[in-house]
């Protein structure tokens, strides 16, 4: 389906807010420096103006959009759409920005206003952008070189101590990130019960009972011992479905193995 | 980890690339100083990796012998970089004298010293914090099942079973197999592949990223020092201020520098421009056009984006150029970049028919 040249635009600004992060102020001051150096610099100019128009043709471009927009037949520009954004990376800010702020210092040759110089520039990025690291929702302090989640390295410890070519059925976080701890590891499912390479109907069946409310354990803990599943984990709250998990996981041969950050860690016993 | 590691490190992730950046930069005739020489090494580098990786991949070979390939490939090349550091080195001597630069001034020690500050700080920070991305659960779980199966693409990243043809995601990322990179530099260190990916490489990435800003800034500002250590500076501190938007391609390597896109974003675009207004400087020379090519490989070795993205660019450049300097024979030799895209795009789409 194609989109109107009208949608294409919306879409088109669309992400460029997202881009922005809301507040354009580094995007903006780059698109400002960009300008600035092809107005002031002869050499940027003459190597980069006709480059830079073809670009924009070639991204800032509604028709453009509108054609390849959800065009799933194109090998690579598939769902171009919803990766639109990336071609936002053509615009190197960091780079705009800084050298800019450089040659606009460079009118100086005092050593003394220079410095002064670097320090204003410096105090602009800061006020314009925000401090990356201090996104507590995505930097965390590391606690092993490893850097995955640390529940994970437990959980992996334990299993591989227990077995150490396991085949396991773990929960959304540790399935996600327990393969990267070992390959030895292997799994019913991976990222978010889906990221598999070759899919497996079955497995995503468990997968989607084990999120289900009321859960039942039994068809679960029935195909995990059909599929010979060494090791399962899951995390239950609230007591009552604990006990009941574990009766029944204990009719199918599984024991409790060790409990790690509310996590229930079962092992088949042979 | 060891000093064996450390050492391991060292040699693999600094030294060989540095000596493999002295053969790179005398063959394209660009300044062989340290910061140009490391990111021409990391660029060869990979560039070398794409060009065994891919067919070794499709081929089924495995991956000790792309190793070995590989390992020779880099001996060789480092060889040759050794021997040209020692005669520019002479070289450099015998002229010794005839240019001395300016003088220090209280600005280019200022700019100096702030610029080694923020580095310390982006370092620290890259090393005593993580951010746990869920793509890793692809990529760097990749890396792992290549090195430890020896196997390349032949493994479900979500279940760890062996597969006997590339299948769905797989069948891209045999195409530009980062991967692969990660795997063979966590052999050759002994080192796990995570820790590679999440704690090693990120640092010396951060170093590449500052001599992709380094290049930039000498060829607008030439040798002045301040002039350098301000941008690059100032380049970094919009890297570490980027934290509105998890988009913006300087937030996107901050946060994942260790996956393919992230170094696309972060340090090949720039070199990418670096290359392609080098032939506006040196259009008779095909030396030009080669280290544009090189350039295109190492994009396309680091994941899909780097293949459309690279097309993108070289196509924009070859038709701006081709019209600038009226000749046909100057956007042809610039859309070679984009015929080195088609061919993996063609062997892909001819694989998924």
């Amino acid at each position: 389906m194609l989109l109107s040249i009208r949608e294409s635009c919306r879409e088109m600004w669309n992400w460029t807010v997202q881009y922005a992060g809301g507040f354009p102020g580094l995007l903006l001051l780059s698109i400002a420096a960009g300008g600035y150096l092809l107005a002031a610099c002869k050499s940027f100019r003459r190597k980069l103006l006709a480059p830079v128009i073809a670009l924009i043709l070639i991204v800032v471009n509604p028709m453009l959009y509108s054609l390849l927009y959800g065009n799933n037949n194109l090998p690579f520009v598939s769902s171009y759409g919803l990766r639109y954004w990336r071609f936002f990376w053509l615009l190197p800010q960091g780079i705009l920005i800084g050298a800019t702020a450089v040659h606009l210092m460079r009118r100086f040759s005092h050593p003394l206003i220079r410095c002064l110089g670097l320090v204003l520039a410096s105090t602009i990025i800061v006020l314009a952008g925000q401090n990356i690291f201090l996104d507590k929702g995505q930097f965390k302090p590391a606690v092993s070189p490893y850097k995955i989640n640390r529940t994970t390295e437990l959980v992996c410890e334990k299993v591989l101590a227990d077995n150490p070519e396991p085949l396991c059925m773990f929960d959304n976080v540790i399935s996600t990130q327990a393969r990267q701890y070992s390959g030895s590891i292997r799994q019913l499912w991976g990222r978010n019960g889906t990221w598999n390479v070759i899919s497996d109907p079955e497995a995503w069946e468990a997968y989607v009972r084990l999120y289900a409310r009321p859960r039942e354990w039994e068809p679960i803990f029935a195909f995990a011992e059909q599929r010979g599943v060494t090791h399962i984990s899951y995390v239950i709250r609230q007591k009552d479905d604990q006990e009941q998990m574990l009766a029944i996981a204990g009719q199918h041969g599984y024991e409790e193995l060790d409990r790690i950050d509310k996590r229930i860690i079962l092992h088949r016993v042979a | 980890m060891s000093a064996v590691n450390g050492f391991l490190w060292t040699l693999m992730l600094l030294f060989v690339p540095m000596c493999a950046g002295f053969a790179i930069c005398h063959w394209f005739r660009l300044p062989m100083n340290p910061p140009i020489c490391f990111l021409g090494g990391y660029l060869g580098q990979w560039s070398l990796f794409q060009l065994f990786s891919v067919p070794m991949s499709l081929f089924k070979v495995g991956f000790v012998p792309l190793i070995w390939v590989v390992t020779l490939a880099l001996v060789l090349l480092d060889t040759c970089g050794i021997a040209l550091f020692m005669r520019e080195r002479k070289l450099r001597s015998a002229r010794r004298g005839a240019h001395r630069r300016p003088g220090w001034n209280a600005a280019d020690v200022f700019a100096l010293v702030i610029l080694i500050a923020g580095y310390l700080c982006l370092a620290y920070a890259c090393g005593r914090l993580q951010h746990v991305d869920g793509d890793d659960s692809r990529f760097v779980v990749e890396a792992v099942d290549i090195e430890r199966t020896n196997r390349l693409f032949l493994t479900d990243y979500g279940t760890g079973q062996a597969l006997t043809d590339f299948a769905g995601p797989l069948r891209h990322d045999l195409f530009s197999p980062w991967t692969v990179y990660l795997a063979y530099i966590a052999r050759m260190t002994a080192t796990p592949v995570a820790i590679v990916a999440h704690s090693v490489l990120p640092q010396v990435l951060l170093l590449c990223l500052m001599c992709a800003y380094w290049a930039v800034a000498e060829r607008f500002f030439g040798n002045s020092r301040f002039e350098k250590y301000a941008m690059v500076f100032l380049t970094l501190l919009v890297c570490a201020y980027s934290g509105r938007s998890t988009m913006t391609a300087e937030g996107y390597f901050m946060r994942r520098s260790w996956q393919g896109k992230a170094v696309v974003a972060g340090i090949v675009i720039p070199s990418m421009y670096l290359a392609l207004t080098n032939v506006s400087d040196h259009i008779k020379e095909w030396r030009a056009y080669l280290l544009v090519y090189m350039v295109m490989l190492a994009m396309c070795f680091m994941s899909a984006m780097g293949i459309i993205l690279g097309t993108i660019l070289c196509g924009a450049f070859g038709l701006a150029y081709g019209i600038r300097y009226r000749s046909l024979p100057v956007a042809l030799k610039i859309w070679g970049g984009v015929a080195i895209c088609l061919v993996y795009v063609g062997i892909m789409m001819l694989r998924m028919v």
